[in-house]
């Protein structure tokens, strides 16, 4: 083979070579690594030792564990119906394009911008049981104080509330530029075809964003079950608000329980593979591609 | 007769800017074809989606079988629309499409079934009813948008331009079918398109526009032959009349003094071979042959004169005439227009 072929081989797969080393280092390589810690007992510090399924039979004999995954699902269900109720229906308030409206589209994305964390902090002033604002409104309407987030009953809705507030108004501006994209003369057709408001929306509209629906659920479900920030700054996990990803934390850096907390890791991850794998085999039928 | 849809002192103008259509009146009489014929931003668009009812008219008044149309809505009025673009509910299967508007207007499902099963038949959709618009040809969809309006039976079917995405072909056919389902439905036609031989091919009645104002309406043999102004001479007719300044060119036998324009249409003139001029009375002018285009049956001219580029079109031309020539138009074939472009009769 003389040089310059040798050269022609080689050279694509030095052209790809810096995304596949980052990928490997930061991507699969800690995949690998964290399947292999979840068959050990490690600390951290000391040796690891190997202990095969142990971590994955204390995992699911746990049921601290148990009441994890029930809360992550019952997080990841209120939040992603709210994301897309209030998206959908904030867009859908939103459609026309007057200035007044493209004002408020303004101040609905604007606490996506936010950081998480700060968030969190103003919220937890406003929930605060003696001096938050939530409770002062509700004593003006006679209404007993509620205890946003130090109630067990109460405080994963909390959280929820805070998750929809900070991200409605990113679904609300996708939606937005989906219905948009959906051509006036199909609405006219719909009024020709004697078609009522709620006819219309039922069967042209919403077929029509079938496509955004689809990518805003999957991705608001996967983000869902991956939940951190809210909860470690909110509530700390305490009030029946531990969620997968905290619980990985907890058990990883606060009780340096590594294998544990990988095979917790790996639940996650299969968790979420087959929510996807689900999804896709079942919805995009119903989806409707150009 | 009895007019269908009357367009009263009819006014449009958008967001505070200068009207587009200005004190519109027309009628429509009961199962004509009428054609609204003009070039593009003549508001011949803007009209028909006010008889829609797409549009709000900005002043005067629309009625339909003399009701007025104000606070109608457009399912309400007895019409039905065929699109330019079809606009065809991409998510609905072809019999979803046409059966969308039963639905809505409540008709029972045996009658839908009867109804769909008739009109696909009639526009040979059959096969093709379960399809999603997505999967069928240019010429396919448009059957389908035909099959949408027919459905319903409406009393007047609205087409905005049906045909303007079709290739030439399909459109000659399409053409002809339109021109057998009117006379089959006897219904009120109003169609838009700023072709005019789709106008001139289809119509009973044209309407010409121009700049939101009607320039002549009639029929095609009127509108061809018996040109109110310029505007309809040169818009009608492929190619357009030859329009002339009169003061430029001494004719003897003029028939009006005042005169500003005179003009023929390119099948009048004659090439005079030989130089020999004929008996009757008529227009002389010498010229030189630019281009000749055999076109098949006729062979189109473009010769250069005195007064400007002249276009002629000869049926009898089995030698191509170059050089020098002399052109001939028989006298009563020639009109004349005021120096407003109005014609002179």
């Amino acid at each position: 083979m003389s040089n310059k072929k040798i050269v022609k081989k080689i050279l694509p797969y030095l052209m790809i070579a810096p995304a596949m080393v980052t990928s490997i280092v930061f991507l699969v390589y800690p995949i690998i690594y964290m399947f292999y810690l979840s068959f050990y007992n490690w600390n951290m510090i000391g040796n690891k030792k190997f202990i095969g399924f142990d971590n994955y039979v204390s995992l699911f004999s746990d049921p601290e564990f148990m009441q994890v995954l029930i809360n992550t699902c019952k997080f990841t269900f209120w939040t992603v119906a709210g994301f897309i109720i209030l998206g959908l229906g904030l867009s859908l308030w939103l459609k026309s394009n007057t200035k007044i409206n493209r004002f408020l589209q303004g101040i609905i994305f604007t606490p996506y911008v936010l950081p998480m964390v700060s968030i969190a902090f103003v919220w937890m002033w406003i929930m605060d049981t003696d001096l938050g604002l939530l409770n002062y409104v509700l004593d003006i309407f006679g209404i007993d104080k509620v205890k946003w987030l130090a109630d067990p009953n109460v405080a994963m809705y909390s959280l929820i509330i805070v998750n929809i507030w900070k991200s409605a108004g990113y679904y609300a501006l996708i939606f937005l530029s989906a219905l948009q994209s959906i051509p006036k003369y199909l609405y006219e057709a719909a009024e020709l075809d004697k078609s009522q408001p709620i006819t219309t929306f039922f069967k042209v509209t919403l077929p029509m964003l079938s496509p955004t629906l689809f990518f805003l659920t999957l991705t608001a479900i996967i983000s869902s079950f991956k939940v951190f920030e809210t909860v470690n700054v909110m509530t700390d996990g305490l009030n029946n608000t531990t969620t997968i990803v905290y619980y990985i934390y907890q058990y990883g850096f606060r009780y340096y329980k590594i294998g544990y907390a990988s095979a917790v890791g790996v639940i996650l991850m299969l968790i979420v593979s087959v929510l996807t794998i689900i999804y896709f085999a079942v919805l995009q039928k119903k989806v409707h591609y150009q | 007769m009895e007019h269908k849809i009357e367009l009263k002192n009819i006014e449009k103008s958008y967001d505070n800017e200068p009207p587009v259509i200005k004190n519109l009146n027309l009628n429509i009489e009961e199962g004509s074809f009428t054609v609204l014929l003009g070039p593009s931003g003549c508001g011949k668009s803007t009209t028909l989606r006010m008889i829609a009812g797409l549009e709000q008219e900005t002043k005067g008044d629309i009625l339909i079988h003399g009701r007025s149309m104000k606070d109608v809505k457009p399912g309400d009025r007895g019409i039905a629309m065929v699109f330019q673009n079809y606009a065809l509910y991409p998510t609905m299967t072809v019999k979803g499409n046409i059966e969308f508007g039963l639905k809505n207007s409540k008709v029972p499902k045996e009658e839908r079934e009867k109804r769909i099963q008739e009109v696909s038949k009639s526009v040979g959709l059959e096969e093709y009813l379960n399809r999603k618009p997505g999967a069928l040809s240019g010429g396919q969809r448009q059957r389908v948008a035909l099959a949408r309006a027919m459905v319903k039976h409406p009393e007047v079917f609205l087409m905005d331009e049906p045909l303007s995405n079709l290739d030439a072909k399909l459109r000659t056919q399409l053409r002809s079918d339109l021109i057998e389902l009117h006379n089959k439905l006897k219904a009120t036609f109003i169609y838009v398109t700023h072709d005019q031989i789709e106008a001139m091919s289809m119509g009973t009645h044209i309407v010409l526009l121009n700049k939101g104002k009607i320039m002549q309406q009639g029929s095609p043999w009127e509108i061809y032959h018996n040109p109110d102004n310029v505007f309809t001479a040169q818009f009608i007719g492929t190619p357009p009349m030859n329009i002339m300044k009169t003061q430029e060119i001494n004719y003897e036998h003029t028939s009006f003094a005042e005169a500003a324009y005179m003009g023929f249409r390119p099948e009048y003139g004659v090439i005079l071979q030989d130089g020999k001029l004929p008996e009757e009375k008529g227009l002389v002018m010498k010229g030189k042959v630019i281009t000749h285009e055999m076109l098949g049956t006729e062979t189109l001219y473009k010769i250069d004169t005195p007064h400007g580029r002249i276009q002629v079109k000869l049926f009898d031309d089995s030698q191509a005439v170059d050089g020098q020539v002399s052109l001939f138009v028989p006298h009563e074939k020639i009109l004349y227009f005021d120096a407003q472009e109005q014609r002179l009769r």
